[in-house]
């Protein structure tokens, strides 16, 4: 819903993006500085992403600073599209931030579980293995790279060296635990049509989500 | 399900977990650093095929849009997908499958897999230069220098390293895969040697 309305070129509904950020930031208790850790990157790029746009737009230069080099017309599409770049990249923060994977797994099966052509549990599996797998390649990655600091390797300045040394060993540990892992599924008889035990959305959760909807569909019908 | 396909859904979600671990893999060669993604894209599809190599990517992909942080920089969700980076994540199924069609069709020779590294790679660029330009409304001289030029040094490095990879890899993989066929009627016969105790 929130993508649909991003998509929208009035300004309304940047407004109203903005506001609805900002509520939800606040709701979600999440810390303003590791925010702006997290945008950090972004924002350089955002700036160089207003800067070609204001420079290289062409249109009518600026009354009250006419030996700046940018155009009236550059500086709005310049911000309007820094705007919403910056809303897009706000709601996938704060989403990631405060959306235990677990959470979503089972949102996620539930979700495809009407849809007949697809192995919603399959599907619920790959994604579950394939975090785990980040999480314990990240670690293994980590160890790699002490290793790989612990006898010099650090100092190497042959990039081909470099990443060779770093991927290799990370591949190969982790495609034993692959194997690892699908032996302890064929021991222990991972079937796909077992029953799913999902938890039921809390009422309290169901009130927000109608009160959002109705918030939706009246700005539409005013704007 | 058989072993040998549970096996390849292992390994499918494995190549998507290191596909988000190579976002998080920097290494610094001049302004741009080079991230590992690309890299165990091209390897997902060079190691197991067009199909499997599609739903690694795919199921990256997919990962990444229900909101976990596996894109570049610990960011995720459908919003990023439709970002200005999007293209390129789309460009990374499209390879994948592509990278594995053509080595499957040239047998894992040599010269094959350099063509289909490259072609794959094009792929990425193909889909994620023209995304870049038309979300953030850029000239195609600007999308260009901003989203692929600085890029090609590192992508030659991570084509050529995924190749050297892919095959110190598939020995392993091969034998592995010798191990779990012989295991399979082992498995069989005690499924059914339980069903007939069940009966019993």
């Amino acid at each position: 819903m929130i993508t649909a309305t991003l998509i929208q070129t009035r300004i309304s509904w940047f407004i109203f993006d903005s506001i609805l950020l900002v509520g939800l930031f606040f709701l979600s208790r999440f810390p303003f500085k590791q925010l702006l850790r997290e945008l950090r990157f972004w924002t350089i790029f955002l700036f160089i992403l207003f800067l070609f746009q204001s420079l290289f737009t062409p249109g009518l230069r600026l009354h009250s600073f006419p030996w700046l080099p940018v155009s009236k017309e550059g500086l709005l599409l310049g911000g309007l599209t820094c705007w919403r770049l910056g809303l897009i990249l706000g709601y996938a923060v704060v989403f990631t931030a405060v959306t235990r994977p677990r959470e979503l797994r089972d949102a996620l099966i539930w979700i495809l579980k009407p849809i007949p052509t697809l192995p919603e549990r399959r599907i619920g599996l790959m994604v579950s293995l394939a975090l785990r797998f980040f999480s314990c390649t990240l670690d293994q990655a980590e160890e790699v790279r002490l290793a790989h600091r612990a006898r010099l390797g650090d100092r190497n300045r042959n990039p081909f060296r470099r990443i060779k040394f770093t991927a290799l060993p990370i591949l190969r540990r982790s495609i034993l635990q692959a194997e690892d892992v699908t032996l302890a599924l064929v021991a222990r008889g991972y079937r796909e049509d077992m029953p799913l035990k999902l938890s039921k959305i809390p009422f309290s959760h169901l009130t927000t989500l109608i009160i959002f909807l109705g918030a939706l569909i009246g700005v539409w019908f005013l704007v | 399900m058989p072993v040998e396909k549970l096996r390849m859904v292992v390994l499918a979600s494995l190549m998507a977990g290191l596909m988000a671990v190579g976002a998080y893999i920097h290494v610094p060669i001049g302004p741009v650093p080079i991230v590992l993604t690309n890299l165990f894209v091209l390897l997902a599809g060079l190691l197991l095929g067009s199909r499997w190599g599609i739903a690694s990517a795919g199921l990256y992909l997919f990962v990444g849009a229900i909101g976990m942080p596996v894109f570049y920089g610990g960011k995720g969700g459908l919003a990023h997908i439709f970002g200005p980076t999007g293209g390129y994540l789309f460009g990374f199924v499209l390879c994948a499958w592509m990278a594995g069609f053509i080595s499957e069709r040239i047998r894992h020779r040599f010269g094959g897999e350099i063509l289909a590294v490259i072609i794959g790679l094009l792929i990425i660029y193909g889909l994620g230069v023209p995304w870049l330009k038309m979300v953030a409304k850029m000239s195609w001289s600007k999308a260009l220098m901003v989203g692929m030029i600085p890029f090609l040094i590192g992508d030659a490095v991570k084509a050529i390293v995924a190749i050297v990879l892919a095959r110190a890899v598939r020995p392993m993989l091969n034998r592995q895969m010798q191990t779990v066929s012989t295991l399979t009627p082992t498995l069989s016969h005690q499924r059914e040697r339980e069903k007939n105790n069940d009966r019993n």
